[in-house]
């Protein structure tokens, strides 16, 4: 999947989750840069994740995360 | 050799200077002048257990390397268990084994047995609880790929040794600290000024409101019954501060210490005793414990029940509460402390709030909300205190009573003016990493000077006369 | 990193100032206890301020008594000058031989006594030297010798008591206050005597207590004891009477009488008198009035039978 497809729906999820969208889809964005994203709202939002990309992540995969780049390459790479 | 002692500033003193005439060597000097520090740091405070710790470093070393290198999954698998299992065998041995013990006499006992306790008392390895976790999540991220493992020996131990966090904190991550290591810290005045300020605040916390706090709470502590409500009742938030002003105040000293090294460590508290909700305050109590223990435990319990829903979240987030409060030892207070935090955040879950963005109100709009939690977090830390459950039952049941309305017999005019300045600077500086970051920082060097040397006066003034421990140490 | 370090040095010099200025300016006494190591015991427990006052006017006693509370509640001028005696009493507050010592210099300057009574007690003769120090530094001019006993006493508090009277004297002079002869509990009697309105003590036992002999007291008892013989002026040590619960808890009370007698000539008053823990004490300690008053009679009388006093001045006058 392309990521200028997978982007939006990134953010449709995390608005869904965190209501609210004070956030700039950067590549270099990081969960403690967003409002309200920390371990709690964590999973809820790989959830929502998995649900709307309709995949499953592996434990690893979720800790080899380090910002919004890496989150949409994995997403990226569930589609190859 | 406490931080504040004269041995510990003497011996600062001679890793400073040689640490940082290093500098114009290598990286590598600075390590090592920091790990002989820690080496010798630690022997000072507890020799026999040096040997203990050196060897389980080492094969924490050796077991970072293994699972790396090992090609087959299944393998790889049981080296991180082995790690697993060798790391918190050994904390269970020497921390927990004496109560599982005698908590099995007394479920034997009451079923007519007769069996004595354990009456030799195993001694416990100074700062081995901060260790044992900071070694094992450096496990977890070589085994999980979320860090690089390390293979330099230097900087291993380094990282262990670190004598500023070694006996008590902060939980520092290896990804952040081995870093740093690498390449030569060049001396940045920023840095350790702001080091040595954090370090005055921790000396201002600890040895004036925590230590002078102690005498006061331990005698309504030593007399529940004899105590009436209003004492119990006043005496319940004071240990709250006592306890946040005494671990705050060694946080502070330590990463102040680490900071003047040019190795800035995790942040340990931003302000919890102003919070309006229970997640705000374990984003902001011992933050460096509670980060660990959200990925280390909450993360992966959650992920394997984020399929339950609503449900798996409550599970996850009591489990990981169950282990924050066995984190602080064994004793059945700390385990039902761990239990009430679970169910302080039902609400939060149930609602689906925790999700919510904290809300944008003015901080006035937040005082209601935050007194309360101080009242809550006030009571519940009284199980943390409490020799036992039932003291700590009696303690509750001690405070609605017709003594409620007498004067509390606590005499807190001694510590007020300080108390005073502490709580007021607290909350004037809730969101910064210390409460002299940015203290008059911008303003012309005489006022800065003159408010640093008011509050060293005060400290001399008012700081307690007696020796004291760290709460924390015994964590 | 050098210019650090030097920054810090000016930086805890600065400070410095800044504690010698805060201290100096600092109301005295304090309102109550608010700043806790700052204890200004000023014209407090046992007027000190006012017999240091009377010690530093002529007069001429032939006997000077030196010691704790025990010595200006026990030995009561009044008593000894129905004998014909002179005398001034220079005890104060938990007073031991280290500040005996300064105090007895600063005296001798001035006046001429023929004999030192020293109240020694068991357990005064150990280095708690603070709460003497306090009162000394607080109640009399502070100069060389007494800044020297807060610098013995190695205590934060006793240096923030130091700095403080210190601070006060260079500015606005040496200290000045108004102590009340007769605060309802105690009487300011002229000669260093403090009386305690009449009341009785209800023994309790204590814990049992080593004797700790530090060798500094030993030494300033020493020092004394060579001071006062190259003056021709004699020193009689005295152990005075304190309740048998009290002096039932001592540990070691032999090897202290043979180090005393090893000094000066030594009276133990204590154990030899027909006296009543509750009868003849307000404390564990002190002596009631009634008390007061057998205690110095016998005393005088031994001291009589002994040949150890001068002749009396009083009695010739009479």
């Amino acid at each position: 999947m392309e990521r200028d497809l997978i982007i939006p729906r990134i953010q449709k999820t995390l608005i869904a989750v965190l209501g609210h969208d004070h956030f700039e889809m950067r590549d270099d964005l990081t969960a403690p840069d967003v409002e309200g994203w920390d371990s709690l709202t964590h999973m809820s939002i790989i959830t929502g994740l998995e649900k709307e990309f309709d995949v499953r992540f592996k434990l690893r995969e979720i800790n080899k995360l380090r910002n919004m780049g890496t989150l949409i390459d994995l997403i990226g790479s569930k589609f190859v | 050799m406490l931080f504040l002692s004269s041995e510990f500033i003497v011996f600062f003193a001679v890793v400073f200077v040689l640490y940082w005439a290093m500098e114009r060597v290598s990286a590598t000097a600075q390590n090592l002048v920091l790990l002989a520090g820690g080496l010798f740091f630690y022997g000072w405070a507890d020799l026999r257990f040096l040997a203990l710790l050196t060897l389980s470093a080492a094969t924490n070393y050796g077991l970072g390397l293994a699972i790396e290198d090992t090609k087959s999954e299944p393998r790889r698998r049981v080296w991180f268990w082995f790690g697993m299992v060798f790391n918190f065998g050994l904390l269970a041995y020497f921390k927990y084994f004496g109560f599982f013990y005698d908590s099995f006499v007394d479920l034997l006992n009451q079923f007519g047995g007769h069996s004595e306790h354990l009456s030799l008392k195993i001694a416990l390895p100074l700062g081995i609880s901060f260790f044992t976790f900071q070694v094992a999540g450096y496990l977890i991220d070589v085994f999980n790929g979320g860090i690089e493992v390390c293979r330099k020996p230097v900087h291993f131990f380094t990282y262990v040794f670190h004598f500023p966090k070694l006996l008590s904190g902060p939980v520092e991550r290896a990804q952040a600290f081995l870093p740093r290591l690498t390449l030569v810290r060049a001396f940045d005045r920023a840095l350790v000024t702001d080091g040595a300020r954090q370090i005055l605040w921790g000396i201002f916390a600890k040895a004036v409101i925590a230590d002078n706090l102690a005498p006061l709470v331990d005698r309504v502590h030593a007399d529940i019954p004899g105590s009436g409500g209003s004492t119990l009742l006043l005496a319940a938030p004071l240990y709250l501060i006592q306890l946040f002003a005494d671990f705050s105040g060694y946080s502070n000293m330590a990463i102040g210490t680490s900071k003047m090294l040019g190795i800035p460590l995790a942040i340990n508290f931003r302000g919890p005793l102003f919070v309006a909700n229970i997640s705000e305050f374990w984003r902001k109590w011992h933050i460096s414990l509670t980060s660990w223990m959200m990925d280390y435990v909450f993360t992966p319990i959650s992920f394997l029940l984020r399929d339950k829903g609503r449900v798996g979240m409550v599970i996850a987030i009591f489990i990981t509460f169950l282990a924050v409060g066995i984190w602080h030892g064994a004793n059945w207070t700390f385990m039902a402390f761990g239990l009430v935090q679970g169910v302080y955040f039902l609400p939060l879950v149930l609602s689906g709030k925790v999700n919510v963005t904290s809300r944008k109100d003015r901080w006035w709009q937040q005082v209601p909300a935050m007194l309360g939690m101080f009242v809550l977090m006030s009571l519940t830390f009284v199980l943390m205190r409490a020799t036992d459950l039932s003291a700590a039952w009696m303690y509750m049941q001690g405070i609605p009573n017709a003594s409620l309305f007498e004067t509390p017999d606590i005499d807190i005019w001694t510590i007020f003016i300080p108390l005073f300045v502490f709580v007021g600077m607290e909350w004037y500086t809730r969101g910064m990493d210390h409460a002299l970051q940015t203290w008059a920082t911008e303003r012309h060097w005489f006022f800065r000077w003159t408010s640093y040397g008011l509050l060293i006066t005060l400290i001399l003034l008012s700081m307690s006369t007696q020796e004291a421990g760290f709460i924390y140490f015994q964590f | 990193m050098l210019r650090f370090l030097l920054r810090l040095s000016a930086f805890f010099l600065f400070s410095s100032v800044v504690y010698v200025v805060v201290l100096t300016f600092l109301p005295r006494p304090m309102p109550y206890r608010v700043l806790r190591n700052l204890n200004v015991p000023l014209g407090g427990n046992g007027h000190n301020y006012t017999r240091l006052q009377e010690a530093d006017r002529p007069g001429d006693p032939e006997i000077l008594i030196l010691g704790s509370s025990s010595a200006y509640r026990g030995f009561d001028p009044r008593v000894f000058a129905a004998r014909g005696y002179r005398s001034f009493n220079l005890g104060s507050s938990s007073q031991t031989p280290i500040q005996s010592e300064v105090l007895l210099h600063r005296y001798l300057k001035t006046h001429t006594p023929r004999t030192v009574l020293m109240e020694v007690a068991p357990l005064g003769l150990d280095l708690s030297i603070l709460e003497g120090t306090l009162d000394l530094v607080t109640n009399a001019p502070v100069d060389v010798p007494t800044f020297e006993l807060v610098v013995d006493a190695g205590n934060i508090r006793a240096w923030n008591a130091g700095i403080h009277a210190l601070g006060k004297q260079l500015l606005w002079g040496p200290v000045r206050t108004t102590e009340m002869a007769d605060n309802g509990l105690d009487r300011y009697i002229p000669g260093g005597y403090v009386e305690r309105r009449m009341s009785h003590y209800s023994p309790v036992r204590g814990k049992d207590e080593p004797i700790v002999m530090a060798p500094e007291q030993l030494e300033a008892l020493e020092r004394i004891k060579a001071t006062l013989d190259g003056r021709g002026i004699q020193l009689i040590l005295v152990e005075a009477p304190v309740t048998k619960v009290h002096s039932s808890t001592y540990i070691g009370h032999d090897r202290y009488v043979a180090c005393m007698r090893a000094i000066a000539p030594f009276i133990n008053m204590n154990g030899v008198l027909p006296l009543d823990d509750s009868l003849h004490f307000y404390d564990p300690f002190h002596l009631n009035q009634t008390g007061v008053e057998m205690f110095d009679r016998a005393l005088l009388d031994t001291l009589d039978r002994t040949g150890q006093l001068p002749p009396p001045s009083l009695r010739n006058e009479n």
